[in-house]
C-alpha cells in the first residue's frame, strides 16, 4: 500500500520534472538517490542496536523482580547498598546502550537533512543558472522548487518501507514457528469406533509415562481396572504419579508405552470430542474464566438452562446465595468481578463436570481445598449420584478419609501401584497406607480446637 | 513465571485506565528531575531554536535570487544586499554558498541537538529509575507483601520508558514544531504582512479540524488500547485455562469469542485509521486552499506591481513547510497523554511514604552477651487477628532453641519480628539485653546469619550468591563456606565453577542445592546469632543427608533459633518451644516434652511418620 503510494508519487513527480527539464532533474536528483540507502542502512543499524537496548531492559526488569523475590533474605543480610550498586550498574549499562542508539540517530537525521538540502541548493543554483541562460522560465523554476518539496518525503519513505518489510519478514518467521507446532494429542487419523458417549469400565494396561527430559518414569507399567459403575481411589505422596495416571483417561497426554481403555476400547481410537465429552475431569487447581459463575459452569454444555445449572451447582454443594455471591449465579468472576476461594473454585469446577453429564468421573485431588467434613459429604453425594447413574468414578487424593469412601483403593509410590484393596484390607496389609492413616488422624487432632 | 504473568496483567489493566488528564503539576515535578542537567537541557533548546531559525532561511534565499537576479525588482531590498555581487551569475553562486552554509549550520545544530536532548532524557530516566529503586529499599517488607510485585516492577521499568518518550519525542518535538511555526510565520511577516494575512485566512479551519481530530483520535486511540488489553487478557486466560477448554470441548466457542474480540480490535483500529485518513487529506486540502489563496492574491499583487515574484515564491515554499508541524502537533497529543499517565503512576509510588520507624541511635560495640529474649510479644498482621499471643522465651549464649508447631502456628512471624520486617505491637524483643527498637536496623540485622525457608537466588555467579557481593566475604571464605555446606562438589562440577551464573528462574541449581546455598551464605559470615527457618519441601535422599549434616555443622556452638521440621534438627536443640495457635503451649527439653505426651509428642509422632512416608 504504502510503497505503492510512494511509487506513484515518485513516478509522477519525476516524469513531470524530467518533462520540464531533464538536465536539471538529474542535477537535483543526484543528492536524493543516496537517501534511500542511507535510510535503509541506518534503519538496520537502529534495529540491531534497539535489540541490544531491549536486552539491557530485560536485565533491569529481572534485577527488580529478583530483588523483590529475595527481599527478606537480602534485607536480613543487609544488602541494601550492594543491591543498589548492582541495580545502578545495570541501569548505567542500559543508559550506555541507549546512547549507542542516539549515536546512530545523531548521524542519521542530520545526514538526511543535508542530502535533502543539497538538492534544494542544486535546484536554486542550477535552476537559476538556466533561467539566466534563458533556457527556462521563472515559472518552470517555481514548479521545480515546489515539486522538490514533494519528493523529499517519498525518498525517505522508501527506506522506511525496506525496514518495515524486513521486520515483517522476521515476525512472519516467528509466527510460522508457532504454526508449525503439531498437537501431541489429536483426533485419531482413523476413528475405529464412532461413538458419541463412552462409559466404563476403565482399564490401564501396562501404562508407562516418561515426561520429556525426565530420567525416571512418572508412571511405570501400571495395570489397573475400574468396572463400569464402580469407583476407585488412588492415594500416595506428592509426585508418586497419581495425577499422571488420571490424566491419561481424557487424553491430556498419551502413555509412552502401554494403553488405556475406556468402555473396553483404546482411547486413542475413540473420537476425541466424544471421549472428552464423556470424561468429567476435575483438576486440583481449576481455572475459572472472567465471566459469570453460571457461564463458567456451562463450559461443557453451553446450551444448558438456568435450572440445570442450578441443579448442578446444588449437587456440587456450591452455595450460590447472595452471602457468597452478590448477584448469585450471575456474579462475575475475575478482575472485574469477585475472587473466589480455592474451595469455591473447586466446587464450580465440580458443577461444571456434573453439568456436562459425563459417563466417567475423574476427580484429580479436586476437593483438596475443602475442609475434611465438607469434602466427605460432597464426595459421598457425588458417589451416590454416580452409582445411581451408572457412572465410573476415579478419585485421586492424598487423604485417607476420602479414599475410604469409594469401592477400592490403589496405593501408589514412585510411579508404581504398590497395593490395591479395600480400606480395611490395606490398613492390615500395607504399612505405608497404615502410616498415612495414622498421620492424618493426628493432624486432624492437632487442627481441631 | 507468576511475576511475568502479573506484569502482563498489570500492563493490560493500566492500559485501560490510561485516561489521566494533562497536568501542569506533573510537568513541574519532571522539571525538578531535569534541573541538575539544566545547562545541557538549555543547550539542547538553544540548538533547537537555532535549527528552527536556520530552517526558514532557504525560501528567503530563493526570494533574493529571484528578485535580485532573475526578475530584478528594484523595490525589494534585503539585508544581504551590501555583500552580494552585482553580476547575476556570481550572485547566484554566492547565494548557493550561503545556502550550503545554512545547511551546514542546520546539520551541526541538529546533530548537537539530538545528542544533547537524548543524553539529557536518558540521564533523567536513569536518575528516576535509580530513585525508584532506592525508594523501594526504604519501603517496609509489609508493603511488598501487600502490593503485587508485578506492579512495582512495572514502575521502575516500563513506566519510566514511557516517560522518556514524553520527554524526547513528546515535549521536545512539540517545542521544535512550535518553534518552526513561529520562525516561519516570523519570516513570512517580514517578507509581506498582507500576504501572511491572506495565508492566515485558513488558520481557523486548521484549528477547528485539528481540535475535532484530536478529540476523535484520542477516543479511538483509547479504544485501540482497550481492545489490545482485552485481546491480551483473553489470550492469557485461554492459555492458562487451555486444559479446561480442551477437556470440555470448548474450543469452537472459545474461538468464536476470540473472533468477536478480534473483530472489536480491528474495528477500533479501523476507526483510528479512518480518523487519520480523513484528517490528513482534509488538512492537505486546506493547505492547498491556502496556497490557492496565495497564488490568487499574490499573483494579482505581482501583476499589479505591489508584490515581487520572489516573495510569492518564498511564500509558496513556506506554505508546504508549515503544515508538517501542524499535523505532528495534533498527533503528539496522544503520546503525551499516555506518558502523563505513566508519570502519574511513578510519582504515586515515589509519594508512598515509608512509615516512620523509630531508628535506634545507639552504636553498640561488639555484642558481649549474645542473648535473645521475647517478652510478652503480641502481633497481628491485620487488626485484632492475633498471630502471636503473649509469647515469651529466652535464648542464652551458645544455646539452640527449636520452635516447632503446626502449619500456621505463627513460627515464621517470630523471624519477621526479630529481624524487624514487621513491628511488634505489644511487648518487647531484646537482643543483647536491649530492646531491638533501640538498635539501628541495619546494625541489628548484621548480628544474624539467616537461612530462610526459600533461599532466594540473586542474579549473579555462584560466588556472588554466597558472598552477596558486599565485599565482606572474601573469595577464600566463599570457597570454605561452600565446602562446609557440602555444596562444593556440585559447584566444581559446573562448567565455570564459582563463576557460573545463576538466576532465580534459571536452571543449574535444584531446590535442595538452593537450601545448601542458603547454608553456605550463613557459614560464610561469622555472626553472633543464627536464625534457621527450615524448608519443608522434600528433596532427594542424598541431598537430604547433606542438609542434615550441614545443619548440625551450622548450628554447632552458635546461639541459634531454629524453626524446625526435621526430627534430626529438633533432637539437637537444647530446648524446644511448641507454638500452638499463637501461644507457647509447651516448653522444655526433648525428653521432657515427649514424656508430657502433649502436642509435641503428637507433632513428633507425625514427623516420624512423615519422615518415612
Amino acid at each position: 500500500m504504502y510503497s505503492a503510494e510512494i511509487g506513484v508519487i515518485l513516478v509522477t513527480v519525476v516524469s513531470l520534472m524530467a518533462w520540464t527539464d531533464l538536465a536539471l532533474t538529474l542535477a537535483i536528483f543526484a543528492p536524493l538517490i543516496p537517501v534511500t540507502f542511507v535510510v535503509g542502512h541506518f534503519g538496520r543499524a537502529t534495529h540491531s542496536q534497539f535489540q541490544r537496548v531491549q536486552g539491557r531492559f530485560a536485565e533491569i526488569t529481572a534485577r527488580v523482580q529478583e530483588h523483590i523475590a529475595g527481599l527478606r533474605m537480602l534485607r536480613a543480610y543487609g544488602q541494601r547498598r550492594a543491591e543498589v550498586d548492582r541495580f545502578c550498574a545495570a541501569n548505567a549499562e542500559y543508559f550506555d546502550t541507549s546512547l549507542g542508539l542516539v549515536r546512530i540517530w545523531r548521524k542519521f537525521y542530520p545526514l538526511l537533512d543535508l542530502l535533502v538540502g543539497l538538492s534544494g541548493v542544486a535546484a536554486l543554483a542550477c535552476g537559476g543558472w538556466r533561467v539566466l541562460q534563458g533556457e527556462m522560465t521563472v515559472g518552470s523554476l517555481t514548479t521545480f522548487l515546489y515539486l522538490l518539496t514533494m519528493l523529499a518525503w517519498p525518498m525517505i519513505g522508501m527506506g522506511v518501507v525496506v525496514n518495515i518489510t524486513q521486520r515483517g519478514i522476521a515476525s512472519l518467521g516467528r509466527l510460522n514457528e508457532v504454526m508449525a507446532f503439531r498437537p501431541l494429542v489429536g483426533e485419531p487419523s482413523q476413528v475405529s469406533y464412532p461413538l458419541r458417549r463412552i462409559w466404563g469400565p476403565i482399564a490401564w494396561e501396562s501404562a508407562s509415562v516418561r515426561y520429556a527430559g525426565a530420567a525416571a518414569l512418572a508412571l511405570s507399567n501400571v495395570t489397573l481396572e475400574i468396572p463400569r459403575g464402580g469407583s476407585l481411589a488412588i492415594i500416595g505422596p506428592v509426585g508418586c504419579g497419581k495425577s499422571t495416571l488420571a490424566s491419561l483417561v481424557p487424553r491430556l497426554f498419551d502413555p509412552t508405552a502401554g494403553r488405556v481403555l475406556a468402555g473396553g476400547l483404546d482411547v486413542r481410537h475413540l473420537p476425541l470430542r466424544a471421549l472428552r465429552r464423556s470424561v468429567g475431569f476435575v483438576p486440583q487447581e481449576p481455572i475459572l474464566f472472567s465471566r459469570s459463575i453460571a457461564d463458567n459452569i456451562r463450559l461443557g454444555r453451553p446450551e444448558a438452562s438456568d435450572d440445570q445449572v442450578r441443579t448442578a451447582a446444588r449437587t456440587a454443594m456450591l452455595d450460590t446465595g447472595t452471602d457468597s455471591f452478590p448477584d448469585g449465579l450471575d456474579t462475575l468472576v475475575g478482575e472485574r468481578g469477585i475472587t473466589l476461594s480455592g474451595g469455591q473454585k473447586q466446587r464450580v469446577a465440580l458443577a461444571r463436570a456434573i453439568l456436562a453429564r459425563p459417563g466417567i468421573f475423574v476427580l484429580d485431588d479436586a476437593t483438596s481445598s475443602l475442609d475434611a467434613e465438607t469434602e466427605r459429604d460432597l464426595v459421598m453425594q457425588i458417589r451416590d449420584k454416580a452409582r445411581a447413574w451408572d457412572l465410573t468414578m476415579l478419585v485421586v487424593t492424598h487423604r485417607v478419609s476420602l479414599a475410604r469412601l469409594v469401592d477400592r483403593i490403589a496405593v501408589m509410590a514412585e510411579g508404581e501401584v504398590v497395593s490395591v484393596g479395600s480400606h480395611d484390607e490395606l490398613l492390615a496389609s500395607n504399612e505405608t497406607y497404615a502410616r498415612m492413616h495414622e498421620r492424618q488422624r493426628i493432624e486432624r487432632e492437632l487442627a481441631s480446637p | 513465571m507468576s511475576i511475568g504473568r502479573s506484569i502482563g496483567r498489570e500492563v493490560a489493566r493500566e492500559a485501560v485506565s490510561g485516561a489521566a488528564s494533562y497536568d501542569l503539576r506533573l510537568l513541574r515535578r519532571l522539571w525538578q528531575h531535569l534541573r541538575p542537567y539544566s545547562r545541557i537541557a538549555t543547550l539542547s533548546v538553544a540548538l533547537l531554536m537555532l535549527n528552527s531559525a536556520v530552517g526558514v532561511i532557504p525560501p528567503v534565499l530563493t526570494q533574493i535570487a529571484v528578485d535580485r537576479y532573475l526578475i530584478p525588482d528594484p523595490s525589494v531590498s534585503s539585508p544581504l544586499d551590501p555583500w552580494l555581487p552585482q553580476t547575476p551569475l556570481r550572485g547566484l553562486a554566492a547565494l548557493a554558498l550561503v545556502y550550503v552554509g545554512t545547511l551546514l549550520l542546520s546539520v551541526v545544530s541538529r546533530a548537537g541537538q539530538i545528542q544533547a536532548m537524548n543524553w539529557t532524557g536518558q540521564r533523567v530516566m536513569r536518575d528516576i529509575r535509580e530513585r525508584i529503586f532506592r525508594h523501594l529499599q526504604r519501603l517496609p517488607v509489609a508493603h511488598f507483601d501487600r502490593v503485587p510485585s508485578g506492579r512495582l516492577v512495572t514502575r521502575a521499568t516500563t513506566d519510566v520508558d514511557v516517560l522518556n518518550e514524553l520527554f524526547t519525542s513528546g515535549l521536545v518535538a512539540v517545542a521544535g514544531d512550535v518553534l518552526t511555526l513561529v520562525c516561519a510565520f516570523g519570516a513570512m511577516m517580514y517578507l509581506s504582512p498582507p500576504l501572511t494575512l491572506v495565508y492566515l485566512g485558513v488558520a481557523p479551519f486548521v484549528l477547528i479540524v485539528s481540535v475535532v481530530f484530536r478529540r476523535y483520535a484520542r477516543d479511538s486511540f483509547r479504544d485501540v488500547r482497550a481492545a489490545v488489553a482485552r485481546l491480551a487478557s483473553f489470550l492469557q486466560e485461554s492459555i492458562t485455562g487451555i486444559s479446561e477448554i480442551q477437556l470440555f470441548n470448548y474450543e469452537p466457542h472459545a474461538f468464536r469469542e476470540f473472533s468477536r474480540i478480534n473483530k472489536e480490535h480491528r474495528g477500533a483500529n479501523y476507526r483510528s485509521v479512518r480518523a487519520h485518513a480523513i484528517f490528513f487529506p482534509v488538512i492537505e486540502w486546506i493547505n492547498v486552499a491556502g496556497l490557492a489563496g496565495l497564488i490568487a492574491f499574490g499573483g494579482l499583487w505581482v501583476v499589479e506591481g505591489d508584490l515581487s515574484t520572489g516573495i510569492l515564491l518564498a511564500f509558496l515554499q513556506y506554505g508546504t513547510r508549515v503544515f508538517r508541524p501542524i499535523q505532528d502537533l495534533a498527533e503528539k497529543y496522544n503520546v503525551l497523554q499516555g506518558a502523563m499517565a505513566g508519570a502519574e503512576r511513578i510519582f504515586g509510588l515515589l509519594d508512598t511514604k515509608p512509615p516512620r520507624i523509630a531508628e535506634g541511635t545507639f552504636r553498640p560495640g561488639p555484642v558481649d552477651r549474645p542473648e535473645i529474649e521475647f517478652r510478652n510479644v503480641w502481633f497481628a498482621y491485620r487488626g485484632e487477628d492475633w498471630v502471636l499471643r503473649d509469647v515469651s522465651f529466652k535464648l542464652s549464649e551458645g544455646e539452640m532453641l527449636a520452635v516447632v508447631g503446626h502449619t500456621g502456628a505463627g513460627k515464621s512471624t517470630l523471624v519477621n519480628l526479630l529481624l524487624r520486617f514487621y513491628e511488634v505491637q505489644k511487648g518487647t524483643i531484646l537482643v543483647d539485653g536491649r530492646d531491638i527498637r533501640e538498635w539501628p536496623t541495619e546494625f541489628l540485622r548484621k548480628q544474624f546469619s539467616v537461612v530462610l525457608q526459600d533461599p532466594a537466588v540473586v542474579r549473579g555467579t555462584v560466588a556472588e550468591n554466597i558472598s552477596l557481593g558486599d565485599g565482606e566475604v572474601s573469595r577464600e571464605e566463599v570457597r570454605a563456606a561452600a565446602v562446609r555446606a557440602r555444596l562444593a562438589d556440585h559447584v566444581e562440577s559446573l562448567r565455570r565453577g564459582y563463576d557460573e551464573p545463576l538466576s532465580e528462574r534459571g536452571a543449574g541449581i535444584s531446590t535442595g542445592q538452593k537450601q545448601l546455598l542458603g547454608f553456605a551464605r550463613a557459614l560464610a559470615r561469622n555472626r553472633p546469632f543464627l536464625i534457621l527457618d527450615e524448608a519443608t519441601s522434600s528433596v532427594d535422599p542424598d541431598t537430604e543427608r547433606r542438609i542434615q549434616a550441614t545443619v548440625s555443622r551450622v548450628l554447632a556452638g552458635r546461639t541459634s533459633m531454629v524453626i524446625a521440621h526435621r526430627l534430626s534438627t529438633i533432637r539437637q536443640a537444647d530446648h524446644i518451644a511448641v507454638l500452638h495457635r499463637g501461644r507457647i503451649a509447651e516448653h522444655g527439653t526433648h525428653a521432657e516434652l515427649l514424656a508430657a505426651r502433649g502436642i509435641f509428642a503428637r507433632l513428633h509422632r507425625l514427623q516420624s511418620l512423615a519422615d518415612y512416608a
